[in-house]
């Protein structure tokens, strides 16, 4: 089985997880203040970024699909809020820049996974990934 | 009935329909697959908004319930959609009217995600199956990894504040309710799942 336009719909989902860690890096390097004690500010950034993730998973969700969506921005916000955090007095477009980074790198981690879940696990002869008793 | 369930899936039928869409693209083909399966007499649980009704195949007599009547009034508009003859009916599946053993085919589509209780309602559905009829589900599920199903343990009070569970154990569910899993395929990740189910 494969959805129709199933290129387009993964070259949206890499744009997504780029946009997605562009904006919760700047979020966390501008909102968070320099004097912060680095480890506190990394932890704040992970929560900073999910939030400044949101109303992009709100836009995203409905054109792609609110469950690949609704992991890649969790993941994506989180870590990439953290660097945001980490490059707080580095130049905003090297933020966006590691955002992005984290974005991709994210995006290619699940793509990965996913891949080597996708399937039968259970049945019609397939070739089996798992126990069954995922869910 | 659940009265604060109904109360927010009937605010939620307004947003459903748009935010499906993404949905319909990326996983629509898996849905027909697998509701393409269904046989005679059909229920396809929680109906929502009747997106689902084109995946249907027209030589089947479909029942959809629901609980939240704008969700029913919404799906009524989407009737024509449906290729097989169609009856919407206002019902809770945790109890149902239906007689035992009324269905030859039992639909479910990010049903359990939102049932109060779950194993309560497998078990109905069970008892409207015929003893030789198939449960047909398309559900996400809590995933398997212990990283990623911590994070949707974490989220799940929010998630169901606005909408469904999302670290629902339904493979469990499904076998405690009586149910022998023939088929369970993965469509994205282990979180989305399609499950083909026989009675024990």
């Amino acid at each position: 089985m494969r959805p129709k336009h199933l290129g387009l719909i993964r070259a949206f989902d890499l744009l997504s997880s780029l946009s997605l860690g562009a904006v919760s890096a700047l979020a966390s390097s501008f909102l968070l203040p320099d004097a912060w004690w680095p480890p506190v500010a990394m932890i704040a950034g992970m929560g900073l970024g999910i939030v400044a993730a949101l109303p992009v998973f709100g836009l995203l969700a409905s054109l792609l699909g609110g469950f690949e969506t609704v992991v890649m921005t969790m993941q994506v916000g989180m870590l990439a809020g953290m660097a945001g955090a980490m490059m707080r007095t580095s130049p905003s477009g090297l933020a966006a820049l590691a955002g992005a980074g984290v974005g991709l790198a994210i995006h290619l981690l699940l793509r990965a996974y996913d891949r080597s879940l996708h399937g039968e696990v259970v049945g019609e002869g397939g070739s089996g990934v798992g126990s069954g008793s995922t869910g | 009935m659940n009265e604060a369930a109904i109360a927010k899936w009937n605010r939620a039928s307004r947003a459903l329909d748009r935010s499906g869409r993404g949905e319909d693209v990326r996983y629509g083909v898996y849905k027909r697959e697998l509701f393409g399966k269904a046989r005679g007499r059909t229920l396809l649980v929680a109906a929502g908004t009747g997106a689902d009704f084109k995946f249907f195949p027209a030589a089947i007599e479909l029942t959809a319930i629901d609980f939240s009547p704008r969700m029913l009034e919404r799906a009524a508009r989407r009737r024509g959609e449906c290729p097989a003859p169609l009856e919407l009916v206002e019902a809770d599946v945790m109890d149902l009217e239906f007689g035992d053993g009324s269905f030859d085919t039992v639909v479910t589509s990010c049903t359990f995600c939102s049932v109060p209780e779950p194993v309560r309602g497998l078990r109905e559905l069970h008892r409207v199956l015929r003893d030789e009829g198939r449960l047909l589900m398309y559900e996400h599920v809590r995933p398997s990894h212990p990283y990623l199903g911590l994070m949707m343990d974490l989220v799940d009070p929010l998630a169901y504040r606005f909408g469904p569970h999302v670290n629902r154990r339904t493979a469990d569910n499904v076998r405690a309710a009586g149910f022998r899993i023939t088929r369970e395929y993965n469509v994205f990740l282990d979180m989305l799942k399609l499950f083909e189910a026989g009675k024990e």
